[in-house]
């Protein structure tokens, strides 16, 4: 098993696409990190205009004059009632801040790091573990390379299992560099790396109104180290959905296709008829779990942690179950 | 008719040895239409075993149901003794193949492409792959990348990956498409070689005749699912005939029968067709001189693989 598992990643790595990823990855969070600073910088310069002061090192005024931006983006009446509870919950947020003197606009590569995988969890990061899995199998077919492993003396299941095995180290290796590749970038950009800092989580929604009871403080290294986590878990999840499109299709573009439209579709799906009950079993409303760490108002409401992941897990294991049907039983015609 | 021609085949090579490739009754279905209906064939170790039939005839359904890509709806499959079926792992263990075109992994280099088949398999030192690489003659090129390779290459790369296991079966499908007739010659020395040597029965499939011709031993033809007829190619070539243009057939006719054991069929007041050993031709022709029978010349027929192809399949397309 380790031999086959051995070879599936050593054509992970040969094939161009890892280096695609890895580049993409590379280029965005570049252009996320020069974003996030020029921002920063922005509102800084506007808040010291407004204050009359020089040099802006009080992050209590910073934090005061988001909260007097939210307060009058709320005055709008024109602002949709879910756009409202979310600004409302912002601003929540914002005067805990204020009260517990914890300082939320500082910026280090942790924060960085963390708000990057925040912003990715629901669209990025699948794309790019589409990208890696929808041709684990489906180029094999397309190549021809397929009838390779078919014919040797190993049976089907345990070539899919080195497959699924080699994709699972590869949706790691995807989530470690968005974090290592972050966390370099955003270290020369923001100079701190912040690990030790305190972070707020644990915030919950009800009735669309925060809930601070059961808020718990973590360091800010901690806190990347549970959100990466929640990453991984999304990456499993879709790398197994892609593996199963990959062995149900024979042309890697139409796999890609199949899930990327899956993915964008379904998110649609639960944007506009939210209020249907099914919509919280599609996968694409669950993918966003670090919001149950951050706080942020989910879109389709009465959602847990918990009820998130065990949904993920159930598209991941139907996913495994028909890969493995399909392939075991699939006749390779051509 | 054929089943009897099969039975005899079987009986006279069974007293030998067991084959190495044994297919019993084996059907395929695909949506209630039958594909494959029923395929009885043995391949035994030695010998090259042709499968000829136009595109569309099955051949490569069921190339593909030996190598287990396919499975089979019904009947049985033994690769040196061992059920495809049941025992899939020791079934392949004994059998290397070429399924159409020999595609490898294009962005590994042709060694690696080795090193990765070979570690699915049992017992292939570095030292077997080093043997099988020289012996397909590709030393110097086996570490570029294989996007660099000539199909003929790949295709040299495709017969060291399905030999470095010491397979006693070895499946090639349309084993020449897309070699040079250089290429086309060295492969069937070197196929005809291992056959003898190392004793490896060997099953390809072709739609070109005269290929099958010079390579096989017998050859099974297949038609729209079915076996036709299963006939050694020695076969095929007695019954060639050679063509006599003459002045006196009648007389020709009672020479050639009487002395040289021959049938004889008269075409018409000029020609006959004499079923004679080849290596008697001369002294047919001297006879004929001496008894003063006129000779306009003497053909040797062609009748061959192609025209009783041909019959049999009845006209279906050959591309």
């Amino acid at each position: 098993m380790y031999n086959l598992v051995g070879n599936e990643i050593l054509k992970l790595f040969m094939k161009k696409r890892l280096f695609v990823v890895l580049g993409i990855l590379l280029i965005l969070i570049g252009l996320f990190a020069y974003g996030e600073q020029y921002t920063r910088d922005r509102t800084e310069a506007r808040v010291a205009e407004e204050l009359g002061i020089e040099d802006v090192d009080d992050w209590r005024e910073i934090t005061n004059q988001q909260l007097r931006d939210l307060d009058r983006r709320l005055e709008n009446p024109f602002i949709p009632e879910e756009g409202r509870a979310s600004l409302e919950v912002r601003a929540e947020q914002l005067r805990y801040y204020l009260e517990e003197d914890i300082n939320p606009t500082t910026f280090s590569a942790g924060q960085f790091m963390s708000n990057f995988m925040e912003q990715s969890i629901f669209l990025f990061l699948p794309l790019l573990i589409i990208l890696l899995g929808a041709d684990i199998v489906s180029k094999e077919s397309t190549t021809g390379t397929i009838k390779l492993l078919m014919t040797r003396p190993v049976p089907r299941w345990k070539i899919l299992t080195s497959k699924v095995l080699a994709l699972m180290v590869l949706e790691m290796l995807v989530i470690f560099a968005m974090a290592g590749i972050s966390l370099v970038i955003a270290y020369f950009t923001f100079g701190s790396l912040g690990f030790g800092e305190p972070v707020i989580t644990g915030f919950r929604i009800v009735d669309g109104s925060l809930d601070t009871s059961n808020i718990q403080t973590v360091s800010l290294g901690l806190y990347n180290i549970m959100v990466y986590s929640l990453g991984y878990i999304v990456a499993f999840t879709i790398g197994k959905m892609a593996l199963m499109v990959s062995v149900l299709v024979k042309s890697t573009p139409a796999a890609i296709g199949i899930m990327m439209s899956s993915l964008i579709g379904g998110t649609f799906l639960s944007f506009f008829i939210g209020d249907w009950e099914l919509t919280r079993y599609l996968f694409n409303v669950n993918l966003q779990l670090t919001d149950f760490l951050s706080g942020n108002l989910q879109q389709v409401e009465g959602l847990s942690l918990g009820f998130s992941v065990a949904v993920l897990m159930a598209w991941a294991l139907g996913s495994v179950i028909i890969a493995y049907g399909v392939f075991q039983y699939k006749d390779f015609m051509d | 008719m054929m089943d009897q021609d099969i039975k005899k085949e079987k009986n006279k090579r069974r007293e030998n040895k067991d084959p190495v490739l044994e297919l019993s009754n084996v059907k395929k279905t695909i949506r209630k239409k039958g594909i494959i209906k029923g395929i009885d064939l043995s391949v035994y170790a030695g010998e090259v075993f042709g499968f000829l039939g136009p595109n569309g005839a099955g051949k490569t359904t069921t190339l593909r149901m030996i190598v287990g890509l396919i499975r089979m709806t019904e009947g049985e499959i033994k690769i040196g003794g061992y059920s495809v079926k049941k025992d899939f792992v020791k079934a392949m263990e004994n059998v290397g193949c070429i399924i159409e075109n020999p595609e490898m992994y294009d962005y590994l280099s042709g060694w690696e492409n080795l090193k990765v088949l070979a570690s699915m398999e049992r017992g292939i030192t570095k030292d077997r792959i080093k043997e099988m690489v020289s012996l397909v003659g590709l030393e110097k090129r086996i570490d570029d990348k294989v996007y660099t390779y000539s199909l003929g290459m790949k295709q040299r790369l495709g017969i060291a990956q399905a030999l470095m296991k010491r397979p006693k079966l070895l499946i090639l499908d349309e084993p020449t498409n897309g070699l040079d007739p250089s290429g086309i010659s060295e492969f069937r020395h070197l196929i005809r070689s291992l056959a003898e040597k190392e004793n490896l029965g060997v099953l390809v499939s072709s739609h070109i005749l005269g290929e099958m011709e010079m390579l096989t031993d017998r050859v099974a033809i297949i038609r729209q699912g079915s076996i036709v007829k299963v006939t050694s190619v020695d076969e095929i070539i007695k019954e060639k005939g050679i063509t006599y243009r003459l002045a006196d057939p009648l007389k020709a006719k009672s020479l050639i029968e009487t002395e040289f054991n021959g049938q004889v069929q008269i075409r018409d007041d000029e020609e006959l067709v004499a079923f004679v050993k080849e290596e008697d031709v001369p002294a047919i022709n001297q006879r004929l001189f001496s008894k003063g029978i006129p000779l306009y010349y003497v053909a040797k027929n062609q009748k061959s693989l192609e025209d009783l192809f041909l019959e049999l399949t009845a006209g279906d397309e050959i591309v």
